[in-house]
């Protein structure tokens, strides 16, 4: 399917490999304004790697990014003003507090202090996280850590979230937050991304989903879409469809690739 | 069966330290390496102490009171995180098992003495025969061995009960602890007031132990020492035996997660941050206004805070420490320094920005993926990161210079010199780099051979001016002004340009 103008992200024939491993090979996809958008796949589908090349923390070998029409190979900087990212394995500053931490990400994303101070008494109060905001991250469990880096995602109304794994650990009402939060940024027209092993959240929460296997795309599409091309029912789960999918998706690995790199940081 | 259930935890803590060692050949290479490049040199050093300064002291009992007592409160320092060098394993497994707190936790003596003090024994040997050659007083030496052996044994033994009761959470038992540490240093004050009393004329574990090694090198009074020393022996004995009495296995911490020749840079900066929170709240009392100022003075605020919250600052105390006890053995064995000991106080200050930018490392690199997420501030970061490092730098070279290491005005400006090249330096390395922390690979001591360079080479052209001062006359202060705005300015701008080759 070709993507819509103007989609929020595009990613193009994307390839990345670590030390001539291949982690994403050939990665397309796009997502449109307004929809919560999922990647399923097994541990080392290369969702990560994708996640990480999208905001910049990796550089790929070859493909193409585009975010809310920017060229990310034009200006890697400049489009990480309306993106939110919460990485995979959040790291925090254990030596400060939760609110010192929001503070200091409201301060990097410039935002004046009467809004962030609002903004961040908002989410604290929603994340249930108002209670504890003056003790040191380290004292902090795995949860309300997780809430926090969510919060640190959010907390300048980000245009385009990227989400990976963001429900592991957190608890149910902390969970509906973060699902709420998610569908605020795309009722204000802005997208996400979500990548996820819930697989029963992923197919209440997403809009559409893209099964990510070995590095490519094994299928893309509404669930109804997805449910099709497994060929696995109209009533199935999306775990049906993953599994079925996975086990289908035994494509031969490329071998190298492309040659030339758009990129102009590409090897 | 106590014997051979303590014999058994014993074993399994040695394996579990040491294991790495023997499976890895480059880290038995570069153990070999390092013990024939240092054993030599200890044994050369035995031989030439009697000619130093510092071995015709009349104040040679008082300093070996001082380092007695610094190792005293190191061991109470390392207490505050729990007493015991634990292995997560062992609480899942041992204090699970049928076996007595007493059990293991004189199991866990009989380590802290293998991994901290028998390691030292072949240095003192090979220290003592250099000695024992140059004097022949080959049974006050061997005496002093044993009497300094039996000291840390002491301090080790002190330590774990002290350490317990603050796990335990016994009221009053941290403040003791922490009060223990101030008076053990107190008396090092004397060097700078005669009012307070010195090591000499206080009735210390670490003051007897001096005392007994003293009589033993040079003749004097041994037995009542000895029988001071003995008697701290039994009192500490006795706090030990009623804190292993107690059931101590809900409050065992996890303290020991690395193994020799795999220390984990991480863990130990974690570890340092773990001592910091033990100190109660000294570190937590401290909050910096995030929203206030420019990008620049918010992200100098920033580092300053997370440099006294995540242990970094425990480090820079103990290097201070070591450049206020050189600024004293100075001042005992020589009445005026020379600018070439600037140089002394500059080699201590520039280990400063090595080791915070080794905590860096360790502990902060991963959360910078929401600073990366705003690219525009890398660069404020880093400089914000030099210019933090570069204060608490500043503030121990003073102290370093106040002690009495620095000569001249202008020999205090070039070990400033120094300290901002180094912190300069060190920011930039590890921006640049991405540096594993894990131990024994290159790139992770690249801070520790690229920083003293060049922080000498800064260093250098002002030491020679101060040491020329003399044949320069009215041209040597603007020389050295200019050389040093010129440092300052290249410095502050190294780190922001550094952070454009930064990765996550």
């Amino acid at each position: 399917m070709a993507a819509p103008v103007p989609a929020s992200l595009i990613i193009e024939n994307l390839w990345k490999r670590y030390d001539g491993k291949p982690a994403v090979e050939g990665l397309s996809l796009f997502v449109q304004p307004g929809e919560i958008f999922g990647l399923v796949g097994p541990n080392g589908a290369g969702k990560t790697t994708t996640l990480k090349i999208v905001v910049g923390l990796l550089k790929p070998d070859y493909g193409r990014i585009v975010v809310d029409g920017r060229d990310v190979a034009e200006n890697p900087f400049e489009y990480k003003a309306g993106v939110g990212y919460l990485p995979e394995s959040t790291t925090l500053p254990d030596y400060l507090t939760g609110l010192e931490f929001l503070t200091f990400v409201g301060r990097l994303r410039e935002m004046p202090r009467e809004a962030l101070e609002a903004r961040i008494a908002d989410l604290l109060r929603r994340l249930d996280l108002d209670g504890p905001k003056r003790d040191l991250i380290v004292t902090y469990s795995k949860g309300m850590r997780q809430k926090l880096g969510f919060a640190a995602s959010v907390v300048h109304g980000p245009r385009m979230l990227i989400l990976d794994e963001p429900l592991i650990g957190v608890d149910p009402a902390g969970q509906h937050a973060i699902k709420e939060e998610a569908r605020a940024v795309t009722r204000q027209r802005g997208a996400v991304v979500v990548s996820t092993h819930m697989l029963d959240t992923a197919e209440k929460l997403c809009d559409r989903i893209a099964v990510v296997h070995r590095g490519r795309i094994a299928a893309m599409g509404t669930l109804a879409e997805l449910r099709g091309a497994a060929r696995t029912g109209a009533d199935s789960t999306l775990e049906d469809v993953f599994l079925r999918l996975t086990e289908e998706a035994a494509i031969p690995l490329s071998p190298e690739p492309p040659r030339r790199p758009r990129f102009p940081w590409g090897r | 069966m106590t014997v051979g259930r303590i014999r058994t935890v014993y074993e399994f803590k040695v394996r579990q330290f040491f294991g790495p060692v023997f499976r890895s050949a480059a880290t038995i290479a570069f153990l070999g390496l390092a013990g024939l490049v240092t054993l030599p040199s200890v044994l050369v050093a035995g031989f030439f102490l009697p000619d130093t300064p510092l071995w015709r002291s009349t104040e040679l009992a008082g300093l070996f009171g001082a380092g007695l007592s610094a190792f005293l409160a190191f061991d109470l320092l390392f207490a505050v995180s729990g007493g015991t060098l634990t292995h997560p394993a062992e609480i899942d497994f041992f204090t699970t098992a049928p076996l007595r707190p007493r059990q293991y936790l004189a199991a866990d003596l009989l380590f802290q003495f293998t991994v901290t003090d028998a390691l030292a024994i072949p240095v003192l040997g090979l220290g003592a025969i250099g000695l024992g050659l140059r004097t022949g007083n080959w049974a006050g030496i061997l005496s002093s061995i044993v009497v300094f052996l039996l000291f840390a044994a002491m301090g080790l033994v002190l330590g774990q009960a002290m350490g317990l009761a603050v796990a335990a959470g016994k009221r009053g038992a941290k403040s003791v602890l922490v009060a223990m540490v101030i008076v053990l240093l107190l008396p090092s004050a004397r060097w700078y007031s005669p009012l307070v009393p010195g090591y000499a004329q206080v009735p210390f574990p670490s003051t007897a132990a001096a005392g007994v090694i003293a009589g033993s090198l040079f003749g004097g009074d041994v037995l009542g020492p000895a029988v001071e020393f003995a008697l701290f022996g039994v009192a500490i004995l006795v706090v030990w035996i009623v804190q292993s009495g107690r059931d101590i296995f809900p409050n065992l911490r996890p303290t020991m997660r690395v193994a020799f020749g795999q220390a984990d840079l991480r863990k130990v900066a974690m570890r340092q941050e773990a001592l910091t929170r033990g100190l109660g709240r000294l570190t937590r009392r401290v909050t910096v206004d995030l929203m206030k100022g420019a990008p620049i003075a918010m992200m100098t605020r920033f580092h300053l805070m997370r440099i006294l919250r995540d242990g970094s600052i425990l480090m820079v105390g103990l290097l201070t420490g070591i450049l206020v006890v050189i600024g004293a053995a100075n001042r005992v064995s020589s009445d005026s320094p020379s600018d070439f000991s600037a140089f002394t106080t500059g080699w201590t200050a520039l280990m400063i920005p090595v080791i915070l930018s080794f905590n860096w490392n360790a502990t902060e690199r991963a959360n910078l993926w929401t600073v990366a997420m705003a690219p525009k501030y890398l660069g404020t970061y880093f400089r914000g990161f030099y210019r933090a490092a570069a204060v608490v730098t500043l503030v121990a070279s003073v102290v370093g210079a106040l002690a009495g290491n620095a000569g001249s005005p202008i020999g205090v400006v070039a070990s400033i010199l120094m300290a901002f090249a180094a912190c300069g330096t060190a920011v930039t390395v590890v921006a640049a780099v991405k540096i594993p922390t894990d131990a024994f690979s290159l790139k992770s001591v690249l801070p520790f051979l690229v920083v003293p360079p060049v922080a000498l080479a800064v260093g250098g052209p002002a030491i020679a001016v101060a040491i020329f001062a003399g044949s320069l006359g009215l041209i040597a202060w603007p020389l050295v002004i200019a050389y040093a705005v010129l440092i300052l300015y290249l410095f502050d701008r190294l780190p922001r340009r550094a952070a454009l080759r930064f990765e996550l």
